[in-house]
């Protein structure tokens, strides 16, 4: 039998320094905190840890679990899992928004102010100006989203609602659009096409089937919402300075505060 | 004395024809000028025992010499003070040096008219004199008026051992005259002692006074004594060598010592008031001198302070060198007082009167008159609450009074109604309360006054008490790896403020363990928030905020809770027991690569005792591989990783198993993990590629 040829070795490297081996606190993404510093976060659900700065005054972040997206007041720059800068361009201010590949190896930013998409991809910042015909149809863009390596998405608020505009990225063309019934704005669209926005009660987890589930919380009046790690969403209160983690794992949803940085 | 100047002159012939050829003329001279006198002059007025001197100028006016042959005056008080002697020849006026002077005093006894016959050769004059309203003044114990510009002399005294000498101001007129000013000025004389001006006297009315000498050395001292117009010397002459030891007594009167007679006026007081004078005394000797005596004998005054007898007083170089005796009076019916105080042998009579013109205020249901500048205390209020006085305005005395004003000033005071000015008859009264609402669980300070008496107001503000509070979990299960928060709710509603903290403070359960860095509160500072309280809330407001989260961390022990609010303690604690390893999902990863298979799983262990690890591989179908379960110790690995970590019990394992041939068949993998409370498994984590 095949099975019978395999060999498992020792177990003695499992302690030893080596990268891929050994003892270490659990990491939970990347976050943004009150300070403008950009942190990754350790710990499991109910207990965090800030570990420290790793960028400081970032405007928007997000983190696919493998790759990250910051966005300073003049840059916009791709991040590893240990916070090293993998690539920065230059960019316009302001806020920007972020999506990743099923993957969580190639990501989409969306800058508002200058219109501009960039993409990362083969350890690239790529950047695409959406023309004006094609920026004309949509509304004011709330969260972006990559549904493929050729298909990106942008969420729109238009007066009748939020909407899902497609589009191929090369060249720029709306592929198709559809409303998103019920979904309010902020929002933030996962690589799984599953769309986390709240309502009265708090947070609502759409699947790409349309099933839901909804995480009570009590959330802050005005917030905003950031992809922290594969199933980790953070949501910041816009307010004070108070920040919170929702766990999106099947079966696991929750609802946390982040502890405040800088006290 | 008043000196009037008049010239006799004989340009007017008609009015002094005295020859064809030698005209005399009557001038009266004021000093200046020569005004012609007619048949009749009426001088300046004197007071009685005053002298007024009237001067006369005569010339000849005619055109050759004139010969005054008789001067003379006829009349009560009038007398030739001087005149030229008789025969006395006029030339021809030419001016000043050729004209002849004569001078007229008039001096009243009484307070009567007065007229005199002025004969100039054969020339009649009318002189009319005019007696002033004046007080007369004479020497205690003689009925002797004292001219105006008369001595008063104090004889020899020896310094140190100073003389009073009383003197009695009268009026002998048939009106009411006033004194405006009675001073005395010298060095070594002081007074008026025992009389302020003005004086108002009615007909046959006296007041008396003293006038100290007291010579500071042995030579002569003259001073001065004026009352009204009049003006009198003195004089005294100061002898030998001091007295070794002699004492003088002082009323200090502001910032100024005044040497006192045998009579002092303290003065008037309402009812129920106290004036208190105060009193120096001085060794004014040059040796010691001993205080032996000091009494006081009289209803009303009381000494209030004085040094303890016997007192030895240096010789007097200054106020520190001084005894002080500060007496009260405080009349409790309306009369007059005396009482006598006695230094050694020197007895004052010290005088006072009860004011019959002030309101006595009471308050409450005393009868005890308030004293000016007495407290009364509102006692202890709640804020929001109040605390009404009754006050008293009575009339004791026999005729009608009226009060002008009453007011009240302080925070937190207020007067009641008052209809002002309010006539208050004998034996009435009037009635008005004073509110006292604490504005704050301070003291307050007040005043009430009535007319130019006040009162001191007090009261003690309290602040309510906040309700009692506890501390409230959200869940009170204690375990690691949670998220819990607390509330502060309040026994009822709150009716007032109040601050504190809630502290956060861990105690280990883990041996070799002191903390856990992740056990704090959420927002705000790691591990203290402020809690305040405002009226209307029924829960206290943590942080800003009506509850505050904190995490329980990953460390046994227990998490103890204080809240310090308004001086009050509570505590609350969160035991964290010790469990098995709590393993996270998030944490599992098992993935294929070429030549290896890399495992990862986490959690955490709040007991910092794992210590034993197990994986078992299974294949697609989820059979478990034939080698079995491969154990590994990793006890001195997780010692020496919780020793280092700054993560509590986080922590996650990363395993590599090198593999030898295709690791495509390996479908699952089971994590076996114990520490001293028991095995934790992750089961079944699917290898990804």
């Amino acid at each position: 039998m095949k099975l019978l040829m395999i060999t498992l070795a020792s177990l003695s490297m499992v302690l030893s320094a080596a990268a891929q081996s050994g003892i270490r606190p659990p990491q939970l993404g990347f976050a943004g905190t009150a300070d403008g510093t950009l942190r990754p976060i350790y710990g499991v659900a109910g207990n965090f840890i800030l570990g420290r700065p790793v960028q400081d005054k970032v405007i928007s972040e997000a983190f696919s679990g493998s790759v990250g997206f910051l966005k300073t007041e003049t840059t916009l720059e791709a991040f590893g899992k240990q916070g090293q800068v993998l690539a920065t361009t230059d960019a316009a201010k302001g806020p920007a928004l972020f999506a990743f590949s099923l993957d969580g190896l190639a990501g989409l930013a969306y800058v508002p102010s200058s219109n501009k998409l960039v993409e990362w991809k083969a350890g690239q910042l790529v950047a695409h100006q959406v023309t004006t015909s094609f920026h004309s149809e949509l509304g004011t863009v709330v969260a972006v989203a990559l549904p493929s390596a050729y298909e990106g998405s942008l969420i729109v608020q238009r007066e009748d609602g939020i909407w899902e505009v497609r589009f191929s990225l090369s060249p720029e063309r709306v592929a198709s659009q559809r409303a998103l019934v019920g979904v309010t704005a902020p929002v933030v669209v996962l690589a799984s096409g599953e769309l986390v926005y709240s309502d009265e009660q708090g947070i609502v987890l759409r699947k790409p089937d349309n099933s839901e589930v909804h995480i009570a919380a009590h959330l802050p009046v005005k917030f905003s919402l950031q992809q922290m790690d594969a199933e980790w969403v953070q949501l910041s209160d816009l307010a004070i300075s108070r920040h919170f983690a929702i766990r999106l794992a099947s079966g696991r949803e929750g609802f946390y505060e982040l502890p405040e940085a800088g006290k | 004395m008043i000196l009037r100047l008049i010239l006799l002159s004989a340009s007017f012939a008609a009015l002094l024809p005295f020859s064809a050829q030698a005209q005399l003329q009557l001038f009266e001279f004021d000093g200046t000028n020569d005004t012609p006198v007619g048949t009749v002059l009426i001088i300046a007025a004197a007071a009685p025992g005053d002298i007024v001197v009237t001067r006369f100028h005569v010339r000849d006016t005619g055109s050759g010499p004139a010969v005054i042959q008789i001067v003379s005056v006829a009349g009560a008080g009038f007398t030739i003070q001087s005149a030229p002697s008789i025969p006395y020849t006029l030339a021809p006026y030419t001016g000043a040096a050729s004209e002849a002077e004569i001078d007229v005093a008039f001096s009243p006894a009484s307070v009567a008219p007065y007229s005199a016959s002025l004969v100039i050769n054969s020339t009649s004059f009318i002189l009319q004199g005019t007696v002033a309203s004046a007080a007369v003044l004479s020497l205690a114990g003689s009925n002797t008026p004292i001219s105006s510009g008369a001595t008063v002399n104090f004889g020899s005294v020896a310094p140190g051992s100073p003389v009073m000498q009383g003197l009695i101001l009268t009026n002998s007129s048939n009106a009411t005259i006033t004194v405006a000013t009675i001073t005395v000025t010298g060095a070594d004389f002081t007074g008026p002692i025992g009389l302020t001006a003005p004086v108002q006297l009615t007909p046959g009315e006296t007041a008396m006074f003293q006038i100290s000498f007291a010579p500071q050395s042995g030579t002569s001292a003259q001073g001065v004594l004026t009352v009204g117009q009049q003006t009198f010397n003195l004089t005294g002459q100061g002898t030998g060598s001091p007295a070794p030891a002699q004492l003088q007594i002082f009323q200090i009167v502001g910032t100024t010592d005044t040497p006192v007679g045998a009579l002092v006026n303290v003065g008037t007081a309402a009812l129920g008031d106290t004036v208190t004078t105060r009193f120096h005394v001085r060794n004014t000797g040059a040796g010691p001198a001993t205080l032996q005596t000091i009494s006081l004998a009289g209803d009303g005054f009381t000494i209030l302070s004085s040094p303890p007898v016997p007192y030895t007083l240096s010789p007097y170089v200054g106020a520190a060198s001084e005894a002080e005796i500060d007496v009260t009076f405080t009349p409790t019916i309306a009369a007059s007082y005396s009482a006598a105080l006695l230094i050694n042998t020197t007895s004052i009579t010290l005088l006072g009167a009860a004011s019959s013109s002030s309101a006595v205020v009471t308050v409450g249901t005393s009868t005890t008159p308030l004293t000016a500048g007495a407290t009364v205390n509102f006692g202890s209020v709640d804020v929001g609450s109040e605390q009404v006085e009754s006050f008293l305005l009575s009339n004791p005395s026999n005729a009608g009074i009226t009060v002008a004003s009453v007011a009240v000033s302080g925070t937190g005071f207020t007067l009641s109604a008052l209809t002002l000015p309010a006539q208050i008859g004998s034996g009435q009264s009037l009635p008005f309360q004073v509110t006292f609402t604490p504005q704050s669980g301070t003291v307050a300070e007040g005043t009430l006054t009535v007319d130019t008496r006040t009162f001191n107001l007090e009261g003690q503000g309290l602040a309510p008490l906040l309700p009692a509070a506890s501390i409230a979990f959200t869940s009170t299960v204690g375990a690691s790896g949670q998220q819990n928060s607390i509330s502060i709710p309040l026994a009822k509603v709150s009716e007032a403020n109040g601050t504190g903290t809630l502290t956060l403070a861990f105690q280990s359960s883990v041996t070799g363990v002191s903390d856990d860095p992740a056990i704090q509160f959420l927002s705000g500072p790691l591990r203290i928030a402020t809690v305040t309280v405002s009226p209307g809330d029924t829960s206290a407001t943590i942080g800003g905020q009506s509850s505050i989260a904190f995490q329980t961390g990953t460390t046994a022990g227990t998490i103890k809770f204080t809240l310090a609010l308004n001086n009050t303690t509570q505590q609350a604690t969160l035991t964290i027991p010790p469990t098995m390893i709590n393993l996270d999902e998030d944490t599992f990863s098992a993935v294929r690569l070429y030549g290896s298979l890399n495992v990862a799983f986490g959690g955490f262990d709040n007991t910092y005792s794992a210590s034993q690890l197990a994986f078992t591989f299974y294949d697609l179908t989820g059979k478990e591989l034939p080698q079995g379960a491969i154990n590994v110790s990793a006890a001195s690995a997780f010692k020496q990783y919780f020793n280092t970590t700054q993560a509590g019990g986080l922590f996650q394992v990363l395993a590599e198993f090198p593999v030898t041939g295709s690791t495509t068949l390996i479908g699952y993998v089971t994590a076996q993990i114990t520490n001293s409370l028991g095995a934790s498994t992750a089961q079944l984590i699917p290898f990804g590629n």
